[in-house]
């Protein structure tokens, strides 16, 4: 039985790891450029007054920049394909990131926050926002979050009481 | 003179002593507590200074920058865990030191060597902003439009992750600066028919979406996990003697000094910051250890290079967004915000517009350092005991405070959207390696950036062969040139996101 050489070896686990890397370097495209295409042809010049300009027209700095960004995002996709993938292990240490549940919750809370605030106040939307950030992070104890509330209740007092 | 002598009436008004000091105060509770970084808590200060006179309101705000540093040494001393990324290379010599009963000695250690650096960088600040702002003024809107896509690719190229990454950030930055009137023609330009963007994104949203509630993100996520290992590491309580000898204290001396100094040049080179200030320091102080020194095992000289340089970069980096407008690490972006809010435009001309207010600053930033030393010195073991604060309390309480922050700012639920929103952006870039200290630079430049191309557009009749007729806008181009060709050759990138 012939034993696959070194070099065999590394050249699948080489082509292991660029499938998802080109996938990775794709997606980031897809994201970045036609991010930056959609700038160019529908946000920017629909929502840019045309007006007579000396220096520059009101357009021309958004373009330039949406260009630029569109640009960058393939050298980015071109230099992710011509780079060596890591070495063999090198990506194992990175570990797996966590998912992104959390944070999307936290915004989600907060947002529900803002509307408790902009409709009840700074002391009861600062109650709110304490309540439900306490509750995604998994801070069940009523006792800590009912001092931490009466605390951001007194600090929002003050708030509104200094009339900032 | 006589401006001198105001300012400094001003700075010892009992208001901006009083804003002093509970800024020192604030800024060493966040540096101790792991998990506020000091950008996310000067974001998050700003709005509380909405009521304050200008001088207090700065004073104040540089109170919790500076103390913010010096605080961060207690966590990476007692703790093994920074207060501040930049304190993180405190911790090589400041943990063993704990751990072999010299935490106290430690401690002292980075609270004089933290002071010395911020005073001599602020005699620094002191001596050179105003010379460099009269020649900046010398300087037309090609060679200021030159300078600022140096300095946007020099920060690029030093962020976390690629280059283009970088770039891609930077103009980001300089794209969502764009929103709102046209400077021109006062057109609206991408406002989606808000009448709210007509003003432009509001600042104080973006740094603290950006940078306090993306922290708050990412620490949460932290905590989440962590808590299904529950591994914590020990705290060590400061206790025997700690009594610093004069022999010793001369021991310091030399490294202070190199220490000081690079931290100086870490601040004037846009884009450094306090981290790599710190850890270069510490570098050419190992390098240049004596026989018997004992870095990495525990030796003072090791805590006082790390802290002399981290404290030493926020001084300096007020230099180019004195002399130049230009904001050389996040927390001065964050001051322009704060400067900005109180009607005064950091640049060469402030020296003319606003004399009284920037000596009142450069007094009240010598009283500062004055006053952490004070503060430091007493709550030494007071502020040991703060480590203990769990994050879980920290997370609701950030939060709250950039919620509560933005809305301030133009009283409309408007803002704490566009905080979120921008918070939700930043967390995604920093989670797929795009560099938002790079973003922020870019969208707080931007404004004057666009000025100044628009004015090089109009003096050079949209020739673009006329650029070879000014050589120094030449020799910044080719700097920013050279900037890109360097740190894309591999191993050259220094890859330390250092939050500031």
């Amino acid at each position: 039985m012939t034993q696959p050489s070194l070099a065999q070896t590394t050249e699948g686990g080489e082509r292991d790891q660029r499938s998802p890397k080109l996938l990775q370097a794709l997606a980031e495209l897809a994201v970045v450029g036609g991010g930056s295409l959609i700038a160019i042809f529908w946000v920017i010049p629909n929502q840019t007054a045309s007006a007579s300009a000396y220096g520059m027209s009101p357009s021309m700095m958004p373009i330039a920049c949406a260009t630029a960004i569109g640009l960058l995002a393939v050298f980015q996709f071109l230099a992710s394909l011509l780079r060596r993938p890591a070495a063999s292990g090198a990506g194992k240490t990175e570990g797996k990131r966590p998912g992104m549940t959390a944070a999307v919750l936290l915004v989600l809370v907060t947002c529900i926050g803002a509307y408790v605030l902009s409709r009840f106040g700074l002391v009861v939307g600062g109650i709110a926002v304490t309540v439900l950030v306490s509750l995604v992070i998994g801070e069940f104890r009523l006792l800590r979050t009912g001092a931490l509330c009466c605390a951001v209740a007194g600090v929002m007092l003050l708030i509104d009481l200094s009339g900032l | 003179m006589q401006d001198i002598l105001l300012g400094a009436a001003d700075a010892f008004s009992i208001g901006a002593v009083v804003s002093v000091f509970f800024g020192i105060l604030l800024g060493y509770v966040i540096g101790v507590l792991p998990g506020l970084s000091r950008p996310a808590a000067l974001a998050v200060a700003v709005p509380i200074t909405y009521s304050m006179a200008p001088i207090s309101a700065i004073a104040f705000l540089v109170g919790v920058t500076k103390a913010s540093a010096a605080g961060g040494a207690t966590g990476a001393i007692l703790l093994n865990t920074p207060g501040e990324p930049s304190s993180a290379a405190t911790r090589f010599d400041g943990y063993p030191l704990a751990l072999a009963g010299r935490a106290t000695q430690a401690l002292k250690v980075a609270l004089y060597a933290s002071v010395f650096g911020d005073i001599v960088s602020t005699l620094a600040l002191i001596a050179l902003a105003k010379p460099l702002a009269a020649f900046a003024l010398k300087m037309g809107p090609l060679e200021m439009t030159a300078v600022m896509i140096f300095a946007l690719t020099f920060i690029a190229a030093l962020s976390d992750g690629s280059l283009s990454r970088g770039l891609i950030s930077g103009v980001l930055g300089l794209l969502l600066a764009t929103v709102g009137l046209d400077p021109e023609s006062a057109t609206p330009r991408m406002t989606f028919g808000m009448i709210e963007l007509f003003d432009g994104i509001p600042l104080i949203a973006a740094t603290v979406g950006m940078l306090a509630f993306t922290e708050m993100l990412t620490q949460a996520e932290a905590y989440l996990a962590r808590k299904k290992r529950a591994a914590e590491t020990e705290a060590v309580t400061p206790q025997g003697d700690g009594r610093l000898s004069w022999r010793e204290m001369l021991r310091l001396t030399p490294v202070t000094v190199q220490s000081t100094a690079v931290g100086i040049a870490a601040g004037v080179i846009p884009g450094l910051g306090p981290t790599i200030g710190a850890f270069l320091s510490y570098a050419i102080a190992k390098k240049t250890a004596r026989p018997g020194d004992r870095y990495g095992k525990g030796e003072l000289k090791g805590v006082a290079a790390t802290e002399a340089a981290d404290n030493a970069v926020l001084p300096a980096s007020m230099i180019p967004l004195f002399a130049i407008g230009l904001p050389g690490s996040v927390s001065a972006a964050i001051l322009v915000s704060a400067f900005m809010l109180h009607g005064v435009v950091p640049g060469p001309l402030v020296f003319d517009q606003h004399p009284r207010l920037i000596y009142g600053i450069y007094v009240s930033m010598i009283v500062a350092s004055l006053c952490m030393l004070f503060v430091g010195r007493i709550g030494l073991h007071l502020f040991a005991k703060i480590t203990a604060v769990p994050i879980s309390i920290i997370i609701p309480f950030v939060i709250v405070f950039c919620v509560v922050g933005s809305f301030l700012e133009r009283d409309t639920a408007f803002s704490i959207y566009a905080m979120l929103g921008l918070g939700m952006l930043g967390y995604l870039m920093q989670r797929y390696g795009y560099s938002v200290i790079t973003f922020l630079i870019g969208f707080v430049v931007g404004p004057i950036f666009e000025l100044s191309l628009r004015q090089s557009l109009i003096v050079t009749h949209h020739d673009a062969t006329k650029v070879l007729e000014h050589p120094i806008a030449i020799g910044f181009l080719l700097a920013a040139v050279a900037a890109v060709v360097i740190f894309m050759r591999p191993g050259k990138r220094i890859v330390l996101e250092s939050a500031d």
